[in-house]
């Protein structure tokens, strides 16, 4: 037999039996939940080694603050203090007009909205894959995190959460391919679905016909419709609207409200039980990280 | 062996902590890179099953469907395991562009199986990384070579 020179001589049953065992496990994996403990456990292993990784960049962040220049601080700390009183002002009048919104819906004899409990958690990593936009935050099922629930940040919807662990959980965002959220637009409250593109900064409304109370810079809202995200949280805003001659849709693109691509402090949302039809709606309370 | 697996722990760490942009498809698939290398320059450690074992992890790790990037991962390993003569007597600049070319090979597989699975899109985006990881490669090999006992 002529010795190769150029090329090596590989295992081709060994490549065979792993392509097998590959096309094996992607069956399994899509019809059935064998493999579902299998890979939460694996999951978990990973995640806690993405947050001990992630550790290290919250130590290069303390020591960054740690060794920042005293003045710096206390124009920050200035900054802040002047940013919570301009929000606890708002929270004021938000609450005020709560209060007014559940009096108005007992004398229309609807049902009072349900209330929201916030919890707040870290980012911990972000999948590898720049075709899925998922991240991984550092709360699970040991806090009540729950599949489906909706995760914001301090400017809007983030998306939801699709898979959970005991210490983590997996959610999509809103700008992935796959996710779709039910939005209104605040004020006219017509009705659309915001589909994500796979561009962090950019939505699309499908569906939505030329004679639809649609313009730009409209403000596009979480409708509540479906039950999986609360109603009124700000989804982002109609950048471009595009009407191609013999369509009979228009095209409208959204820019997302939330920073998805930058955000790395976020916050979980926890529907509360209704509250009775005379009591006095509470704003929703922070929860502070451990 | 403890270099093999550091550096590859330091290439997935790298990747779970990588940005959220649209440049992401600029970034070089570090993993599979880390990968090759190992499979080229250890090919008693490191074959088949090694890489089929990070494709895994990689499948773990990004939500994809169990055995994607295992199969992706053991068909560019076998590929970069026909070349390995070869590519041992390549200057940088033509191993760069062996580089450029698996990872090409890699990322047809992986939209291919997405695909099949209807679980992905094809966007001509996903192959940008082909560019950058022929730049990262001369970088990621001299590092790596530092590591190395064998003499090329």
């Amino acid at each position: 037999m002529p010795q190769r020179i150029f090329t090596r001589n590989v295992s081709a049953p060994r490549m065979l039996l792993l392509l097998a065992l590959a096309v094996g496990l992607m069956v399994i994996d899509q019809h059935t939940t064998w493999l579902a403990p299998a890979r939460a456990w694996m999951e978990d292993v990973g995640q806690e080694l993405a947050r001990m990784a992630g550790l290290v960049g919250r130590a290069a962040g303390w020591s960054r603050t740690q060794l920042a220049a005293p003045a710096t601080l206390a124009a920050e700390n200035q900054q802040l203090h002047a940013e919570i009183l301009v929000l606890k002002g708002q929270i004021q009048q938000l609450a005020a007009l709560s209060a007014e919104n559940t009096q108005l819906r007992a004398l229309l004899s609807a049902a009072p909205r349900p209330g929201q409990r916030l919890l707040m958690a870290q980012l911990i990593s972000v999948a590898p894959d720049p075709m899925r936009h998922l991240i991984h935050i550092d709360h699970g099922s040991s806090d009540g995190v729950f599949v489906g629930q909706a995760v914001i940040d301090a400017t809007g919807l983030m998306g939801q959460v699709i898979e959970v662990g005991e210490h983590h959980a997996e959610v999509l965002l809103i700008s992935d391919e796959r996710h779709a959220v039910p939005v209104a637009v605040a004020g006219s409250g017509v009705h659309a679905i915001a589909e994500g593109t796979g561009d962090y900064h950019r939505l699309r409304l499908r569906h939505v016909s030329p004679t639809l109370d649609v313009a730009m810079q409209d403000l596009l809202v979480t409708s509540g419709l479906g039950g999986r995200f609360p109603p009124g949280y700000p989804v982002g805003r109609i950048t471009a609207i595009a009407h191609e001659r013999g369509q009979a849709f228009v095209e409208v693109s959204v820019e997302p409200a939330a920073r998805l691509d930058r955000s790395r402090q976020l916050l979980l949302v926890f529907p509360d039980a209704p509250a009775a039809p005379n009591a006095p709606a509470a704003p929703a309370a922070a929860v502070p990280p451990e | 062996m403890l270099r093999i697996l550091l550096s590859l722990g330091i290439a997935l760490l790298l990747t779970a902590n990588g940005a959220r942009a649209d440049w992401q498809f600029f970034l070089p698939p570090l993993v599979l890179l880390v990968t090759l290398y190992w499979v080229l320059h250890g090919p008693l450690t490191c074959g088949l099953g090694f890489a089929f074992g990070v494709g895994l992890l990689v499948d773990l790790l990004g939500d994809a469907p169990l055995g994607q990037h295992a199969l992706a991962f053991c068909v560019t390993a076998h590929l970069a395991q026909l070349l390995e003569y070869r590519v041992r007597h390549f200057v940088l600049v033509h191993q760069a562009l062996m580089a450029g070319a698996l990872t090409l090979a890699y990322q047809l597989v992986v939209v291919a199986i997405g695909l099949v699975l209807d679980d992905g899109s094809l966007r001509l985006a996903q192959f940008n990384a082909v560019w950058s990881a022929m730049l990262a490669w001369p970088v990621l090999a001299l590092a790596l070579r530092g590591w190395h006992d064998r003499a090329w």
